[in-house]
């Protein structure tokens, strides 16, 4: 029992944060079933249950490319049982929430099942996080289509999904973690190789351009390479959508105004997350960098400015297509004030734990999102936002540029191993 | 000699907690500096400070005269530097990630880069990323070793080493010392390695240097002395610089710190006892300084 609840623990609370949030969303239900309208209250709980349920790829493939977890016992038996029984919950949930929605309960098990069987589990049986971005934007396109999904589906389709899901469930629990597969596992995790947009650089082995720009940048940093890798982040869900209006009957991304923005704004979190890292690299870059203590930030400075014009380049076509002109014109200024302050507000924060830059990050995130989604045909509003945003950005430029001065480069975390290991 | 390497009144605190205190120290050129402690005892963090990655609360680190938060490119072209965790690009390959550093550092020699390569068995076309932890570790001793530096700084370099690769990269060190005159610090756990090669022993305890000198002058001074005597010994003895003592009857065991062959009679004659001098192994003094 200790073995199982231990397992438990890894895979669905590691952290004191996410208890908390686990209490809370289970407080939350609790008091939602108390008041009259509980049916359209106990949604959102619901909803960010099934949330905290994403996040069991991120926390959970480093564990099982770790030989010392693998060879406890029980362990795989275990997890495999309780992988299983969270695949259920989740189905039971989304049947739930389908059901509260006016759909059928045994529809929307089945559709919860088969998004944690393609996103989660098969995250977890090819250890690598890309399905889980590509089936979570996939997952996310057919949300917004549900009401005509769930009408437009022949009864026998359904019968389709029930028998791929357990397809899929048997294929995680017969070969998940089996000693035939986890030496090629381990083998294939030591030479990692990528799939993911901006790992394209494996794919085409061209020189360095220098190395302290690599060793900050933790990729080759030739500007071909570099322009590969930022228009694949900028063009990554666009594309998506092109290709699956064109295959389906889902609306084209220009008319899904929640949709658009995130977009536009997906390369925003991508980009300064890998300019966020760059800090990080800095210990290793140490004696490779051309400059003193002083001149650092600056040069931090420049790589950041490459790498947020070279994203400008990117976006900017995106932003014309998307959005309407004047929008978009504001919208060009507003993307790198975005990408600026970000990067600074976490230059700034680099000593701090993460979870505070990442309360931050995800307000910041948020905020700006939504402002984009209603005022997409105010562009004066966002151009007050966006003059707003510019003494707030020159702030946090003052306060990383102190910040750098002071760091001690040796206390700062290297790049998690998660992101060594998965390659996100 | 001018000082590669200038530590003075050095302290450094991490997260309220003192981690090193009033380290005063200096490096010259030919020195080869064997930096001893305890896990947690500082080592990692004494030599960071040196390299500049912190700015030290009080005290100051001067490297090739500059300060060490001030070190810019000149300097750092001077030094080599292994951290115990390797920080390689792992999407190169061995060859690539060679090629990228000699075209960065002036200095290199091409040479001695392919002695160690050939020497080492790197697998030049093998990517980082698909090393052994053994060749990873000699693959970043070679990119910190092959552009001759005049201050090389290596954090317990040999961990992930074989023997015989262990061996080579102890005779390399004591050619390049001796060679091109440069200092080398360096920290193992692998102490018999470090007498092999180190003139100088820094000690780390307490978060002090309570040790700085030539190995042979610490050899000479830290004993275990060996009492017999007739009558039943005093339990404790006051000695100064005594590290250890352990009497029972008539034996007694003393490990002194700063010995003087003249002290033997002086003591013989107060126990009234017959004494035997033993002169320790570098690890036994590393023992007798953490008991």
């Amino acid at each position: 029992m200790n073995a199982w609840l231990s397992i438990a623990h890894r895979l669905l609370w590691p952290s004191r944060m996410t208890q908390i949030l686990w209490v809370l969303l289970l407080a939350a239900s609790a008091a939602a079933m108390l008041s009259s309208d509980w049916q359209g209250i106990i949604v959102v709980p619901l909803v960010a249950m099934m949330l905290l349920l994403f996040f069991i790829p991120l926390q959970f493939i480093p564990l099982t490319l770790a030989r010392s977890w693998l060879l406890l016992p029980h362990f795989r038996q275990h997890s495999r049982h309780l992988l299983l029984a969270v695949a259920l919950v989740f189905g039971l949930l989304s049947g739930s929430l389908l059901h509260l929605t006016g759909a059928i309960f045994w529809q929307g098990l089945q559709l919860g099942l088969l998004a944690f069987c393609t996103v989660i589990l098969l995250s977890l049986l090819l250890a690598r996080l890309w399905p889980l971005l590509i089936f979570s934007t996939l997952l996310l396109a057919q949300l917004l289509n549900l009401n005509l999904f769930l009408t437009q589906l022949p009864p026998f389709a359904w019968w389709l999904i029930a028998l791929l899901n357990a397809l899929l469930l048997g294929w995680f629990a017969l070969s998940w973690l089996q000693p035939s597969n986890v030496a090629r596992r381990l083998q294939r995790s030591k030479g990692q190789q990528g799939f993911m947009p901006w790992e394209l650089s494996r794919l085409v082995r061209c020189q360095p351009a220098s190395l302290q720009g690599s060793l900050l940048l933790g990729a080759n940093d030739n500007l071909l390479l570099r322009c590969c890798r930022t228009w694949a982040l900028c063009w990554y869900l666009p594309v998506i959508f092109i290709v699956l209006a064109y295959l389906t009957a889902i609306p084209k991304l220009d008319g899904k105004l929640a949709l658009s923005a995130f977009a536009v704004l997906f390369p925003v979190i991508a980009i300064a997350a890998n300019l966020s890292t760059m800090m990080l690299r800095v210990r290793s870059a140490w004696l490779q960098l051309a400059s003193n203590r002083q001149q650092l930030f600056y040069q931090l400075e420049r790589q950041a400015f490459l790498e947020l014009f070279l994203g400008l380049i990117a976006i900017t076509p995106v932003i014309l297509w998307l959005l309407p002109f004047t929008t978009a014109l504001v919208l060009l200024l507003l993307w790198p004030l975005c990408l600026l302050s970000h990067t600074y507000f976490n230059w700034w924060l680099i000593h701090k734990t993460n979870l505070l830059k990442h309360i931050a990050s995800t307000v910041l995130f948020v905020l700006i999102l939504s402002l984009l989604a209603a005022w997409r045909e105010q562009p004066t509003h966002l151009l007050l936002l966006t003059a707003g945003l510019a003494p707030m950005t020159l702030l946090l430029r003052l306060k990383a540029r102190q910040q750098c001065a002071q760091q001690n480069w040796s206390s700062l975390q290297r790049p998690p191993t998660q992101q060594r290991q998965t390659k996100l | 000699m001018p000082a590669i390497l200038e530590i003075t009144a050095l302290r450094r605190a991490y997260e309220g907690r003192q981690v090193l205190k009033d380290i005063t120290a200096s490096a010259t050129q030919g020195d080869v500096i064997a930096l001893l402690g305890k896990n947690g005892a500082g080592k990692t963090t004494l030599l960071e400070t040196i390299l500049g990655f912190a700015v030290p609360e009080q005290g100051e680190v001067r490297l090739f005269g500059t300060l060490s938060t001030e070190i810019g490119p000149n300097e750092k072209q001077r030094i080599g530097f292994v951290p115990q965790q390797d920080e390689l690009l792992e999407q190169l390959t061995a060859e690539e990630h060679l090629k990228l550093f000699a075209r960065c550092q002036p200095g290199w020699d091409h040479a001695l880069c392919q002695r160690l390569c050939q020497s080492w068995d790197i697998p030049l076309a093998r990517t980082v990323s698909k090393l052994s932890p053994g060749q990873r570790q000699k693959l970043a001793i070679i990119l910190a070793l092959s552009h001759k530096p005049e201050l090389l700084i290596l954090d317990e370099p040999v961990a992930s080493l074989d023997p015989m690769a262990r061996r080579q990269f102890l005779t390399e060190l004591v050619t390049i010392a001796a060679d091109q005159q440069s200092a080398i610090i360096f920290s193992s756990h692998i102490v018999t390695d470090m007498e092999r090669v180190a003139n100088k022993i820094w000690l780390l305890k307490d978060q002090q240097l309570v040790w700085q000198d030539e190995q042979d002058t610490l050899k000479e001074a830290v004993v275990r002395l060996h009492i017999s005597a007739r009558q039943p010994l005093p339990e404790n003895l006051s000695l100064p610089h005594c590290l250890y003592q352990h009497m029972q009857d008539h034996q007694g065991t003393i490990t002194l710190a700063q010995w003087h062959p003249e002290q033997k009679e002086e003591l013989e004659q107060a126990l009234q006892a017959w004494i035997r001098v033993e002169h320790l192994g570098l690890e036994d003094i590393f023992l007798e300084f953490h008991r």
